[in-house]
């Protein structure tokens, strides 16, 4: 159902969002089959939407347009509308596709007009993978902690360490490496590279979900760098590297939000499809799950609101990427015990989908770090604003 | 409960002999089989001409075909389905399968046990800020949290609880297991670490002792 308080032009976008949804299932399970099938489905129009939401529309070679709108990248708002309805149908699809992601945030943050220039109209050429590459192993996305080098030398700038847990890391073909020059936080650099190149190499890590994502081990061994893809290089350090991770992550967060709200949503979906008759208790069970899902809904869409308007409030993005990550597991673990004990092998979808929404918890910040800034919030705003 | 408990010091990779021995404490021999006709069994004991046993009525099967199902996380941990074709009920067979049920609670407590000190060494050698991991009382709590659910499982297991309450001790398990496995951040989505195991526990205990089989 569109949501009557979204402006018309985005209602127009979210019904066409949820037709297009449908063409996703059938390719969810083939990735979570064989994740590099994801070139099989680049045509496919929820493939070039989510990819056309990250673009700047300066360097987007046409706009996305339904029924008489165009719908340029850089809105928030529009990003939510359309990562919530095209999750809807299957959210790996999307996080497997090629597009600046993460990447473009940070590009988008960090980068001077060339940089920028440089970054997104590779995507008008060519199907690109990208990655985000700041989470190292045992250091989360602590951007502070991290451990990974950009090292000076007679020959130049070069990258030594490793990440891990990065979403495409072995099949982009660019990406932003989150590195440090210096100790302490003013240390911190954001650098565009290239892949494959000499003294990098990547490997896929083996996920129980979200297969298409490919999430994967990054090693750099002295892969160079060109001083000019140090982005954000002519500014001020308090203004680069750890400020960008920071800025990165709260941009996308409601993404990440709305995704996890459209996969409870399609769950419950689910749920009502298969079991038509469900005992008055269990009706209950999945309309009190409904009603959080749509509360969720809401509050994602308001922080992105804010973003847009140019208030972001990390404290209650945090709130909204929380709640919605756990609803999703909660429709997963209901529609199993709605489906009975051979729903995970009978239904293979909802198998996915009960190993898929758990990746949410560790993306763009563990459910703990949500947690610690949620109660910040409630310091900030006694009573949590309700 | 009188049955044998299964093998101690479960690990990460050896929840499949406990898997087996949950099994061969219903009747020697056995595949229980759960509903759907699906069952899971090491690939072994699948393939060995078992007595496949009616999970839910207690009777003997002969099935038309045993067909594999394939199931990626659990291979990993030496764990396979297997679905009956066609099974027909043959005599019933004095089999006590509540002790199935009994085991797999057991092993599923027993690995999250095993987690719970996998989580302590990870994070004994993590630092944040400057100060241990450990050290943080959201931490602690976490673990803390999953000590309390093993020692009541545990407890609740020893005194031989009723099987109509083995779908609400699987359930807590589940929801415990998962809580537990977030402490170690996204090392838990690894299909051959502890996130791994802990999902193929609630794959089988889905099957076996989501909802009362009498």
């Amino acid at each position: 159902m569109t949501d009557p308080e979204l402006p018309d032009h985005l209602r127009v976008l979210e019904d066409h969002c949820v037709e297009i949804a449908r063409e996703l299932r059938e390719p969810g399970l083939v990735l979570d089959e064989d994740p590099d099938a994801i070139t099989k489905y680049l045509d496919l129009p929820a493939v070039r939407l989510q990819e056309a939401m990250l673009i700047p529309p300066r360097f987007a070679a046409e706009t996305y347009r339904v029924g008489g709108h165009s719908f340029p990248g850089g809105s928030c708002l529009a990003r939510v509308v359309v990562m919530d309805r095209l999750a809807h149908g299957d959210p790996g699809v999307l996080l497997a596709s090629p597009g600046p992601s993460l990447a473009g945030a940070a590009v988008q943050a960090l980068g001077d007009e060339e940089q920028q220039r440089r970054f997104f109209e590779r995507f008008s050429a060519r199907p690109t993978w990208t990655f985000f590459a700041l989470t190292e192993h045992g250091k989360g996305s602590a951007a502070a902690e991290l451990e990974t080098r950009l090292v000076t030398s007679d020959e130049g700038l070069s990258l030594h360490g490793a990440k891990k847990y990065i979403g495409n890391g072995a099949r982009a073909q660019t990406g932003v490496v989150f590195c440090r020059r210096a100790p302490g936080p003013l240390g911190i650099e954001a650098v565009l590279v290239d892949t494959p190149a000499p003294g990098f190499r990547g490997e896929l890590l083996p996920i129980v979900g979200l297969r298409g994502v490919r999430i994967s081990e990054l090693v750099f061994d002295g892969q160079r760098v060109d001083p000019a893809d140090v982005l954000g290089g002519d500014r001020k350090p308090s203004r680069r590297g750890f400020l960008g991770a920071r800025q990165t992550l709260t941009t996308y967060r409601p993404s990440l939000a709305a995704m996890a709200v459209g996969v409870g949503d399609a769950v419950l979906d689910y749920v009502r499809a298969e079991r038509t008759a469900l005992p008055a208790a269990d009706e209950l069970r999945v309309a009190d799950l409904a009603g959080r899902v749509r509360v969720a809904r809401r509050r994602v869409r308001e922080v992105a609101a804010a973003l847009d308007a140019g208030r972001p409030d990390a404290h209650k993005t945090s709130a909204a990427k929380l709640t919605a990550t756990r609803l999703a597991e909660e429709a997963t673990l209901l529609a199993v015990d709605l489906l009975g004990p051979a729903a995970l092998l009978e239904h293979p979808w909802l198998d996915k989908t009960y190993r898929d929404v758990r990746a949410f918890e560790f993306m763009e910040g563990s459910g703990d770090v949500h947690r610690l800034l949620v109660f910040q919030g409630a310091l900030r705003d006694p009573g949590g604003g309700a | 409960m009188t049955a044998a408990a299964p093998p101690r010091g479960t690990t990460t990779t050896d929840y499949a002999a406990h898997l087996d021995a949950a099994h061969e404490a219903a009747a020697p021999n056995a595949v229980v089989v759960g509903p759907g006709g699906y069952a899971f069994a090491t690939p072994e004991r699948l393939a060995a001409d078992p007595l496949w046993l009616s999970g839910t009525t207690g009777h003997a099967l002969r099935p038309a075909a045993v067909l594999p199902v394939a199931n990626r996380v659990a291979a990993e941990f030496g764990v396979a389905c297997a679905r009956l074709a066609d099974p027909e009920p043959g005599r019933v067979v004095g089999a006590r399968t509540e002790r199935l049920r009994h085991h797999l609670l057991r092993a599923h407590t027993r690995l999250l046990a095993h987690v719970v000190d996998l989580t302590v060494a990870d994070l004994g050698g993590r630092t944040a800020a400057g100060s241990p991991l450990l050290g943080r009382q959201l931490v602690q709590a976490g673990i803390a949290d999953a000590v309390l659910l093993v020692e009541e499982t545990g407890g609740l297991l020893d005194a031989g609880v009723d099987h109509d309450a083995h779908p609400a001790a699987f359930a807590r398990l589940v929801r415990g297991g998962r809580a537990l496995l977030r402490l170690l951040g996204a090392a838990s989505f690894l299909t051959d670490g502890p996130g791994g195991a802990v999902l193929t526990a609630e794959q089988v205990g889905t099957l076996y002792l989501a909802v009362r089989h009498d």
